[in-house]
């Protein structure tokens, strides 16, 4: 087809359809799967680049929590909807629509499988305060985290006590003056507040000098504490805040006030989120390139629903359809072939 | 010229062309049509509204230039009376950066792929549409979030501020600009909606050239706009994703706290140092990854269409055809792997510095292949000066000034002096507007009869051209001035810098000749709407052209061609001593022996 | 004759262009200051410009003439005989590529050299290397600059003793010094046009800048990285000093810092 056709005075007589002997649709398909290649490659080589550029990256999965076992099955489960994908395909070209549908629609449920299994490493994360752009790099920011956090907790509780649309500040007065009119026995609630608000100061001005330490138990890795010691930080036997703070740190204090039946509300769930180094391009990267890949999914399962709901009513004629829908699925399934061990494993 | 209507489209009587009634409701024919001509002249009446938007913003940033603070007469009272009249540094920074978004993702990309990829594509191959008629239109209708996006962005409060290359952490963080809030991200969103309408029109260009072509069509019998179409098209598609990535990452950076770009500890406007460990290069990298081929997004159609119109009006065959495709082709892969010139002084690896000067320079190789062809073409042929040889020449001449520039930038040791300066401005305005528009302007004036019906004015397009061409170079030749003598680009008022402040003289004059410039378009545009009206009646095939478009009526009905066309040779068959009848010998006329 | 017209039309741009451009130093539209770098690399970098210059002009001219020969001749030729029918060259085509790509590999790998020199820091020169004088430290809209007290090297972080500076960055003339750039939030790029020197300066990364102003005297710095609304105004000069006066300015620069204004003793 290629020969010198263009030499003028050789005018082959015209041949019958030109072009590749493929559908319109199908190479469509191909050609949208390079552009999608292209954008992966653009993601993935951003991930090498940041991943390499930097001084260090966080591998140990106590401290990331990326969770391997949950990462291959996912990958399994995607290699097995693919397989079911080419099943349908071959069973719908050959007009067997029902046991086509029955194997597209298993791909449907693996597909939902590994949403789940998704959604339940991502809570996984939220729950240890992975999230961009949040996560405390040094112990210091970690500390500071938890001063901001008891911060909120003290307005919060403050809120509750005086309730009303006045400022901050001009709620605190209002308390003082409550328990001041109070004669003799103030509400205890509003002492305690006073007390944890005196509490809170006292971490939060430790933490601004510097002179206080994490304190983090074991399994939660501070950057230099490396978990062995400190256990002791468990009890509530210290005397106040302040030696709480100084013997335990951080942590010490936060138990402390735990222990405490009347501060326990106000603390309750409350936790030191654990400093991770460069955690949060980790946790940038890891949840980009998975987040547009579940949507490269939920895209497909889109798709299996366009066949799916045909019913009974599918013709075999919707083979090509299937076959690119096919396609665009163990695309999907490779991309995730290439994101799991760059960055579950290495 | 010569040009007797064809015996053939004299002898069709002009009701034939109704032969197939088309009773579509006209929302479906003129609106929301799949027709792939339809679509390609919404493409290029959206296109103009966006030059003449653009082009008020390039008068806006001439003036402030040439007389700086000076209240523009009229327009300031109604439009900036909240600042005293001027155009405040900050307005600067919108004005050029969505001046060149504008310019290039509304006007450039969409009037060469959009408007003559579209309109072009099926009529020249023989097909009777687009393979994807409804992505198609789709492709059109995802151009208007994107120019509602850009348009919020410019109205919002501080307006979009990082340039048309939005660079982090400009473009990054909020605090770093009263124009970094919310406008950047809407920016970024019309960038990604233009990506999504390219992708969508360049797949389908590539699959309806691969796959529709009309029998006998074979890839070296298609004209060198189809070829150039093509290439464009893989460059989009392969390109252009990598950029919607970035686009991606860079909105994560603004809206989702991630850290793609931002390093760790920056302090911007006293605010709170930043967490994070990103890279602000590698922004650059992905951004000109693709805008590099981008820029010959914007050249090579032009370039297909310029070799086309200059062997028709030459009566001649393209000189070394099969060299000029495999020169575009040269020029798109090179083009994938010279967009560091960009970044030389950005502080990359120095060593990678020297690696993309080779390839740059090397890639003017391809096109002096290119600019020696259309010389060739030229040579031996009959030429007469009307509008569309005239601009096409022009095209040939600004495109070797603009490209002789960019030899310049790609020798690194000199980069580092004019990086940044208007001489870079120069460069691209003389191939950008140089080249591409004056191309375009042709190809208008050439196709207008297939899209329309009817002839354009030939004197009010000699006089545009000539008006134009004045202005163009009195307005862009100064910058190689500007920039040898120092002028970095984007400033709001260079006169502060005292080896600067001699150049007002100079700004101003070419101020002046950017209005001329601006005047002479109001000519084009009263030009191309009154031929609607006042224009020639054209025949079929008015050029006496051998490409298969002229042989559908003018304009073509909804299916294109009367009967599906068969190709029996080259499409530039001009003078063949072979076929003494006619100084033309179209693709699908029969051969003797056949007929 | 309307072809004469055309013909004197594409002819006169070229020659207007070329004439403007030889008168163009004349008119000061040139190089700044007195249009000499100011410094040697500037001297190698402006041979470089000149050297490509030459080239261009030559293929400027070479196409245009080119072009006008071939629509003179096109344009004169008898209407009702046909064009030269051909589809090219294969020899012309050899030619045509092989003579650019010769002259354009010249053209790259003769420019190795100075780009080498100015950014490889292997390739340096030797006093570069140690003479660190300065921290430049860019921020919305101004240059910070930070210099180590007399006879102490630049660390790293700021140190009891640096001294600094607002904008005005003092070096000795004659020798090479080099800064260490950065920028505190957004990219700027450290412009000194007489010098033809630039770099951009990258949030988070520490460049080193050498320069070498061959005459003690007062050079522009200006920022030619968009870094906001203000980019244009971030000015600030490089003033170098005679090699001997500049310790002892040094000097007194650091005596006035830590001078606490207490007058005992
Ligand atoms: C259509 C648009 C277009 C095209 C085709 C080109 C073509 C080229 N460009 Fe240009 N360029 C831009 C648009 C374009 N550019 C834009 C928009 C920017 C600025 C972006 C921004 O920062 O905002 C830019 C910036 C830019 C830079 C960055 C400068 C800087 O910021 O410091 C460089 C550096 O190398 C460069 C180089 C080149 C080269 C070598 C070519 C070559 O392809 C040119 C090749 C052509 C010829 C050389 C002429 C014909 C050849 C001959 C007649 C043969 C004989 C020649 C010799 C022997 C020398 N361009
Ligand atoms: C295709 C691309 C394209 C085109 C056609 C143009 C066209 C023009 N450009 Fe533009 N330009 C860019 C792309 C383009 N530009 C880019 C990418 C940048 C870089 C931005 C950045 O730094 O981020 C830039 C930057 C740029 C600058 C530098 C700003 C700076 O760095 O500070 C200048 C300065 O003179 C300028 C001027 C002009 C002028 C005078 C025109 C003229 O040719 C325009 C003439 C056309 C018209 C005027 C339209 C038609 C007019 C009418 C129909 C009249 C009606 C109008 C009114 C009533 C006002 N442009
Ligand atoms: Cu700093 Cu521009
Ligand atoms: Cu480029």
């Amino acid at each position: 087809m290629t020969t010198h056709t263009d030499s003028p005075t050789e005018t082959t007589p015209p041949a019958g359809k030109m072009g590749l002997p493929v559908p319109n649709s199908k190479l469509a398909m191909w050609l949208f799967l390079g552009t999608e290649v292209m954008f992966f490659t653009g993601l993935i080589g951003s991930f090498i680049v940041l991943r390499f550029g930097s001084p260090g990256w966080p591998t140990d999965p106590a401290v990331t929590h990326v969770n391997i076992l949950a990462g291959g099955i996912n990958t399994f489960v995607l290699i097995c909807s693919s397989y079911l994908v080419v099943l349908a395909h071959s069973k719908i070209a050959k007009a067997k629509i029902g046991q086509g549908q029955l194997a597209l629609l298993g791909a449907l449920l693996l597909g939902f499988v590994f949403l789940g299994i998704k959604s339940y490493e991502y809570k996984g994360k939220f729950e240890h305060g992975i999230i961009p752009g949040q996560i405390p790099e040094t112990n210091q920011q970690a500390m500071l985290k938890v001063v901001d956090d008891l911060q909120d907790r003290s307005d919060a509780w403050l809120n509750q006590l005086v309730p009303g649309e006045e400022p901050i500040p001009e709620k605190q007065k209002m308390l003082q003056q409550k328990i001041s009119e109070a004669e003799g026995e103030p509400p205890a609630e509003l002492v305690a507040w006073t007390e944890f608000d005196r509490a809170r100061t006292v971490i939060r001005d430790k933490v601004a000098a510097e002179s206080v330490k994490l304190g983090l138990t074991a399994g939660h890795h501070g950057e230099d504490d490396h978990g062995s010691e400190e256990h002791a930080a468990g009890d509530s036997k210290a005397s106040s805040v302040d030696a709480a703070l100084d013997q335990y740190g951080v942590q010490g204090a936060l138990n402390f006030l735990e222990g405490k039946e009347e501060f326990a509300p106000a603390v309750a769930g409350l936790h030191i989120t654990a400093p991770i180094k460069y955690g949060n391009l980790f946790a940038s990267l890891y949840f980009f390139l998975t987040g547009i890949h579940a949507i490269h999914v939920i895209v497909g399962l889109f798709l299996f629903l366009t066949v799916l709901v045909w019913g009974p009513f599918l013709k075999a004629s919707s083979a090509t359809y299937v076959e690119n829908v096919g396609l665009y699925w163990h695309f999907v399934d490779l991309v995730w072939i290439f994101l799991f061990p760059l960055i579950y494993i290495v | 010229m010569s040009s007797t209507i064809s015996a053939e489209s004299a002898a069709m009587p002009a009701g034939e062309h109704h032969a197939h009634h088309d009773n579509r409701w006209w929302i479906t024919k003129y609106v929301f049509s799949t027709d792939h001509k339809v679509i390609g002249i919404q493409f290029l009446l959206t296109t103009f509204l966006m030059l003449i938007i653009g082009g008020a913003m390039a008068l806006a940033i001439r003036w402030q230039l040439a007389f700086p603070w000076a209240q523009i007469p009229w327009i300031s009272e109604a439009l900036f009376a909240q600042h005293g009249g001027q155009i405040t540094p900050e307005f600067y920074t919108v004005l050029f950066t969505m001046h060149g978004t504008v310019m290039i993702f509304l006007v450039i990309i969409p009037i060469l792929a959009g408007a003559f990829g579209n309109f072009l594509i099926p009529l020249m191959i023989g097909a009777d549409d687009m393979a994807f008629p409804k992505l198609n239109m789709l492709s059109y209708w995802f151009m208007w979030p994107a120019i509602f996006c850009f348009g919020l962005s410019f109205l919002y409060e501080g307006g979009p501020s990082a340039g048309w290359t939005s660079y982090p952490l400009l473009a990054a963080l909020y605090d770093s600009a009263p124009g970094s809030g919310f406008a950047q991200t809407l920016w970024l969103w019309g960038i990604t909606f233009t990506g999504v309408s390219s992708m969508m029109g360049s797949i389908n260009y590539m699959t309806t050239i691969i796959n529709m072509r009309a029998p006998g069509m074979t890839f070296f019998r298609m004209p060198l706009t189809i070829w150039s179409m093509f290439i464009t098209a893989a460059l989009q598609a392969f390109a252009l994703p990598v950029l919607t990535a970035a686009g991606l990452m860079l909105l994560a950076d603004r809206e989702l706290g991630t850290c793609f770009f931002v390093p760790a500890g920056i302090v911007v406007n006293n605010a709170a140092p930043t967490v994070g460990g990103g890279q602000t290069l590698l922004w650059q990298h992905l951004f000109w990854f693709y805008s590099h081929p981008a820029v010959y997004i914007m050249l090579l159609p032009a370039m297909g269409m310029v070799s086309d119109m200059l062997a028709t009006m030459c009566r001649k065959p393209v000189f070394g055809y099969r060299p000029m495709v495999y020169s575009m082709s040269a020029i798109a892969g090179l083009g994938f792997i010279v967009w560091g010139h960009h970044m030389f002084i950005s502080g990359m690896n120095p060593a990678l510095g020297m690696t993309f000067m080779v390839a740059t320079i090397m890639i003017a190789l391809p096109s002096a292949v290119k600019v020696f062809n259309w010389i060739g073409t030229i040579w031996g042929g009959r030429i007469e000066f009307n509008t569309v040889t005239l601009n096409s020449i022009a095209f040939v001449s600004m495109f070797i000034v603009g490209g002789l520039s960019g030899i310049f930038m790609a020798a690194v040791p000199v980069d580092i002096y004019i990086h940044d300066t208007y001489f870079i401005v120069a460069h691209f305005h003389y191939i950008l507007f140089g080249s591409t528009l004056f191309g375009v302007f042709g190809a208008i004036q050439y196709w207008y009869p297939k899209m329309f019906g009817k002839m354009m004015s030939e004197r009010l397009g000699k006089i545009h051209f000539v008006l134009t061409f004045i202005g163009m170079n009195g307005t862009f030749f100064p910058m190689h001035m500007l920039g040898i003598a120092g002028m970095p680009r984007r400033y709001a008022n260079p006169y502060l810098h005292e080896y600067l402040e001699h150049l007002l003289p100079l700004n101003q004059f070419m101020t002046y000749a950017a209005i001329l410039m601006a005047a002479a378009q109001l000519i084009f545009f009263v030009n191309f709407f009154g031929s609607l009206m006042f224009g020639k009646k054209a025949g079929r095939n008015p050029w006496n052209a051998n490409t298969l478009e002229w042989q559908a009526p003018s304009p073509p009905p909804h299916g294109n061609f009367d009967a599906p066309p068969l190709v029996y040779r080259g499409p530039y068959e001009y003078s063949n001593p072979a076929h003494p009848q006619a100084d033309y010998w179209p693709q699908s006329e029969p051969p003797e022996s056949a007929s | 004759m309307k072809r004469l017209w055309w013909l004197l039309f594409f002819l006169i741009w070229p020659v207007l262009a070329l004439v403007i451009s030889a008168l163009s130093p004349s008119w000061n539209w040139a190089f700044p200051g007195s249009g000499r770098a100011d410094s040697p690399l500037g001297m190698e970098i402006d041979h470089l410009f000149y050297l490509i210059l030459i080239i261009i002009t030559i293929v400027f001219i070479g196409t245009q003439i080119g072009l006008m020969y071939v629509l003179w001749t096109a344009s004169k030729r008898d209407p009702n005989k046909p064009a030269w029918y051909s589809h090219g060259n294969q020899r012309l085509e050899i030619l045509w590529t092989v003579i650019p790509g010769a002259v354009l590999l010249f053209i790259a790998f003769y420019q190795m050299r100075v780009w080498a020199n100015f950014r490889m820091e292997s390739a340096f020169p030797e006093a570069a290397r140690t003479n660190i004088v300065a921290e430049v430290n860019a921020r919305q809209f101004e240059w910070r600059i930070r210099y180590p007290a007399p006879g102490k090297k630049l660390e790293r972080d700021p140190q009891i003793d640096d001294m600094f500076g607002v904008n005005v960055i003092h070096v000795p003339a004659g020798t090479p010094v080099t800064i260490q750039l950065k920028t505190q939030d957004v990219q700027h790029s450290f412009f000194l046009p007489t010098l033809r020197i630039k770099q951009d300066a990258v949030p988070g990364l520490i460049i080193p800048v050498w320069f070498e102003c061959s005459e003690p005297g007062e050079y522009p710095l200006v920022c030619a990285e968009l870094c906001g609304w203000g980019h244009y105004k971030m000015a600030g000069k490089v003033v170098a000093h005679p090699p001997e006066e500049y310790s002892l300015f040094m000097e007194q620069l650091h005596a006035d810092q830590m001078d606490d204004g207490f007058e005992g003793e």
